[in-house]
């Protein structure tokens, strides 16, 4: 049953790609290996004893550059999440439009106080508790944010706010591939960490698939 | 004969001269080392403590998050609230004695090592150019796996120890490992000499940096020698102890590197001690002795004039009487030998004396203290462990409700104790005042509960190794003594875990209080294996242990200690194989001169009040939350100074109680603006650790009442109903 579905997904792909060809790009952007907690905890040496919260597995985020403020703008900006889940962020790294409304739930059964010093948006939600209070902040300028919380150290986080509506975050082994992208002239760009942001120059022309791949610096 | 008297005299007085001489010079020299101990025992706990206070700051996520964005008003905004407790206050302390622990500047180098400047944020010392160039001199020294370094930096042109600061520089890292950057925070060095009186004019205390000799008292000629010899020693890694024939006389001299594996300019703690009071004291013992010599030859003189004259007599008579002559001189050698004794038992009392004298000195070293606490907590700890194990293990117990909560009561005694031992570090740090006041204690209640303290040492650890330990108790009276019933009761616990200790085949310990003339005496004894004449006389001071690497040698010193302060008197008497009695003189309260406050101490509950507690602290909340319940009044909680002002802007409110340590507002903060919204409003805060560091802390003007963390339901129902009562 489910290679019957398939099929059909395939061959419906097929004669769309037929009908009209997609201009898209793809590639493998090399992650980071995954960095280990050194376990740094004196100041509340009594979490020490909890089994160590399991970090999220590296991802990057691809984005398309050019002057795509209209489309911004226009897009639909669905509600996004980050919680706390486990001592951690959920998701780490959260690509958004400028303007995307972001809720910070808590899901654990501890305190959390979710706060930014970023340029790009400040904020302090304050100490609270499951369903304690409402926790969303809209995020209206584009750049990095490196989000905290004040209770727990090792949790850190980044939400991407991006002025451009072609991103996607790679999956867990770097991949990735951007499909509907207009034809023209524009910068691709690999965020990795705050510290590690790769580009390309890349020129599109309809209907063709472009091969990008991101080494590491 | 007269020359046999003369040359036997003269040779004891000469011998007994030598061997106190050098008994003399090893005691000054113990007595010095003791005493060195000491000041550096204190200024390793205290650099402990500065160290681990900057790693805990360096934790501090909000330092980290504004230094990853350098963003330098939110990093020093936020430096400044985490700091609060542990800066200068300009100003305000001055006339106050230095009181340790006081940062006077911090700053913040960035991951190259170079200075964030504070810009307009206070950061402590802003007008120093020398501070920021002696600072960007060491940034540039860090290296990238530093994680924590010392430095000492001198900022005045001045000699003394205050021109110096202690520089801890403590890197601040991403929790994946990232090197952000690094906290700085100077420390001004403490000084003894001038907080404690005991020693003024004994030791002097300095450091020695890059060649020059900080030092209080000291004059231009005597520095420089001292830099010289200091300078020379440590390039030639002699001895790091040696006399030294200054301006100002001959002084030992010790010294010590205060890191010897730092990266910077190295410093050297110096010690100074003068002989020449000792030398002085010296010179009238050793007259003292001579005059008694110079007693015993006239007396020997006398007796050999009596003697001559006796022979003097005519020949025959001597012939005749040759057998009565005999006798004679029989009778004036044993006087001779008499005399001779005597001069033995003169010189042992004078030697006893000395030996007190060096007790007295070597007790009072203000060590003690340092390792006490850690004594103490441990002393605390094991009745902890103890009924909560047997709690844990025995459904039976558990199930019987009278028994657990004795058990549980027991544990609330031991846990109050512990609590009582931690404050007891503020005394560390500030001479104890000689007029304490104390409430009146029943010694036999205290006698009762020390027994059922111990119960876990002396019945379970003992019968778990198949010995057998009998305590026998008693009460020839109930005396009462004024007296602090925690330390008292820490005298008991001591000297029962010594008893048991002391019998590792089993035994007896026997209690026994009674009342003698206007004292109230303690008996303690047991029949261990008791101790020997120099053990006997070595066993209160600080650091002598028979228990090897488990004793800490703090226990009876710390029972010198604590009988001291009650004015009382402690005797031993012992024998090896028979055992050890220990006894203990207290005056006995005089009622009339107690305060009122130690009579009665139990306030009733209030009518229901409507409280706001402000803590950042869940668990802090959680419990006085409870307290206050139990008490039968309503309670709202906030977790910040933010939501505290919200809701008390919303609704009605009785009291606050509030948490002085709170991040974003803190408590001072917090309160000044309750006291804006409704002035008669009465406000409680509570403290932490911080009340531990700043021992003269003022109290902030918005707050009614401080009271310390942890805090018990009756000093709380006690400072509400005074509130109340005086509004």
């Amino acid at each position: 049953m489910r290679y019957g579905y398939s099929i059909v997904a395939l061959a419906l792909g097929l004669t769309v790609g037929a009908v009209r060809a997609q201009t898209v790009i793809e590639g493998t952007v090399q992650l980071p290996k995954p960095s280990f907690d050194r376990g740094l905890n004196q100041r509340y040496a009594a979490s020490n004893d909890v089994p160590m919260a399991p970090t999220n597995p590296p991802a990057a985020v691809i984005y398309l550059e050019g002057d795509f403020r209209s489309q911004a703008a226009n897009s639909p900006k669905p509600p996004a999440q980050v919680a706390q889940k486990n001592i951690a962020f959920a998701p780490d790294l959260l690509p958004v439009l400028v303007g995307t409304a972001v809720d910070f739930p808590n899901m654990d059964d501890t305190y959390h106080n979710v706060f930014s010093y970023s340029k790009t948006k400040r904020f302090d939600l304050g100490r609270y508790r499951k369903d304690e209070k409402p926790t969303t902040v809209v995020f209206d300028k584009a750049g990095a944010v490196t989000i905290h919380c004040e209770i727990h150290e090792r949790m850190r986080g980044t939400i991407l706010v991006l002025e451009t509506p072609y991103f996607q975050k790679t999956d867990t082994t770097g991949r990735y591939r951007l499909e509907h992208l207009p034809a023209g002239n524009y910068v691709l760009k690999a965020w990795v960490a705050g510290d590690d942001v790769r580009q390309r120059p890349v020129e599109l022309k309809a209907g063709t698939t472009l091969r990008v791949d991101f080494p590491a610096k | 004969m007269m020359v046999i008297v003369l040359a036997v005299t003269i040779a004891t007085v000469y011998f007994a001269e030598e061997h106190r001489r050098a008994n003399y010079q090893r005691a000054l020299d113990t007595q010095f080392q003791n005493q060195v101990q000491s000041f550096l025992k204190i200024q390793e706990a205290q650099s402990e403590a500065i160290t681990g206070k900057c790693r805990a700051l360096a934790h501090a996520v909000r330092l980290r998050a504004a230094l990853e964005e350098r963003d330098v008003d939110d990093l020093y905004q936020n430096a400044l609230t985490e700091l609060e407790s542990l800066l200068e206050q300009p100003g305000a302390s001055t006339g106050n004695p230095p009181d340790v622990l006081r940062a006077s500047f911090f700053r913040f180098l960035d991951a190259e090592g170079a200075i964030l400047p504070p810009e307009n944020h206070p950061a402590g010392l802003t007008d120093q150019p020398s501070l920021h160039e002696a600072l960007a001199a060491m940034g540039k020294g860090l290296r990238e796996e530093d994680e924590q370094v010392v430095g000492y930096i001198a900022l005045a042109r001045g000699n003394e120890p205050k021109a110096l600061r202690e520089v801890v520089f403590t890197r601040i890292r991403t929790s994946s490992g990232r090197n952000l950057g690094t906290l700085v925070v100077g420390f001004p060095l403490s000084n003894f000499q001038g907080t404690e009186a005991d020693h003024a004019g004994t030791i002097k205390i300095g450091i020695w940096l890059n060649q020059r000799l900080y030092m209080e008292n000291v004059g231009p000629v005597d520095r420089r020698l001292v830099a010289q010899r200091i300078d020379t020693a440590s390039t030639r890694q002699t001895a790091n102890r040696f006399h030294v024939d200054l301006e100002s006389g001959p002084h030992l001299l010790y010294y010590k590197a205060l890191d010897p594996e730092t990266q910077f300019a190295p410093a050297y703690q110096v010690c100074l001690y003068p002989l020449a009071g000792s030398i002085r004291e010296e010179q009238a013992l050793r007259w003292k002795i001579i005059a008694l010599g110079l007693v015993v030859l006239s007396f020997g003189f006398g007796a050999s004039l009596f003697v001559a004259k006796r022979l003097s007599k005519p020949v025959e008579q001597i012939v005749a009487g040759s057998v009565e002559n005999l006798t004679r001189r029989k009778q004036a050698e044993t006087d001779l030998l008499e005399t001779n004794r005597e001069l033995e038992k003169a010189l042992s009392e004078l030697k006893a004396t000395q030996q007190q004298v060096i007790q007295q000195e070597r007790l009072s070293a203000i060590g003690q203290m340092a390792s006490g606490i850690a004594h103490d907590f441990n002393n605390t700890l094991t009745p902890i462990l103890g009924f909560t194990e047997l709690l844990l293990e025995s459904d039976m117990l558990l199930n019987d409700r009278a028994e657990a909560r004795r058990c549980l009561e027991m544990l609330r005694t031991s846990a109050k104790d512990a609590s009582n031992v931690v404050s007891r570090l503020r005394e560390f740090y500030r001479p104890a005042s000689t007029d304490e006041e104390f409430p009146m204690v029943d010694l036999a209640k205290i006698v009762q509960q020390a027994i059922s303290l111990t119960e876990p040492k002396w019945r379970s650890q003992t019968q778990a190794s198949g010995v057998t330990i009998d305590v026998t108790v008693e009460m020839k009276a109930s005396p009462f003594v004024a007296g602090e019933e925690s330390a008292l009761r820490e005298v008991l616990t001591n000297l029962i875990f010594n008893a048991v200790d002391a019998m590792p085949e089993g035994g007896c310990i026997a209690l026994e209080t009674a009342v003698e003339g206007s004292d109230a005496v303690l008996r303690v004894r047991d029949t261990g294996t008791g101790m020997s004449e120099s053990v006997r006389q070595r066993c209160l001071e600080p650091f002598f242990s028979t228990k090897g690497e488990s004793g800490t040698g703090l226990g009876l010193s710390m029972v010198y200690g604590i009988i001291e302060r009650h004015r009382g008197k402690l005797e031993i008497e012992s024998t090896p194989g028979k055992g050890t009695t220990f006894f203990i003189r207290i005056p006995l309260a005089d009622i009339s001169t107690l305060p009122a406050s130690a009579i009665s101490a139990h306030v009733t509950p209030n009518s229901s009040l409507r409280v706001l507690i402000v803590d950042d602290e869940p668990s802090v909340l959680e419990v006085v939350s409870a307290y206050l319940r139990c008490d039968g009044h309503v309670v709202a909680t906030a977790a910040s100074g933010r939501e505290a002002l919200e809701k008390f802007r919303r609704n009605t409110f009785d009291l606050v109680v509030l948490d002085r340590v709170m991040p974003e507002m803190s408590g001072d903060q917090t309160a000044r603006f309750i006291k804006q919204v409704n002035q008669d409003i009465p406000v409680i805060m509570l403290t932490g650790f911080g009340a531990l560091i700043e021992v003269t802390g003022s109290q902030p003007a918005a707050v009614d009442v401080v009271l310390s963390k942890p805090v018990t339901l009756a000093a709380l129902r006690q400072t509400i109903g005074r509130l109340l009562d005086a509004a």
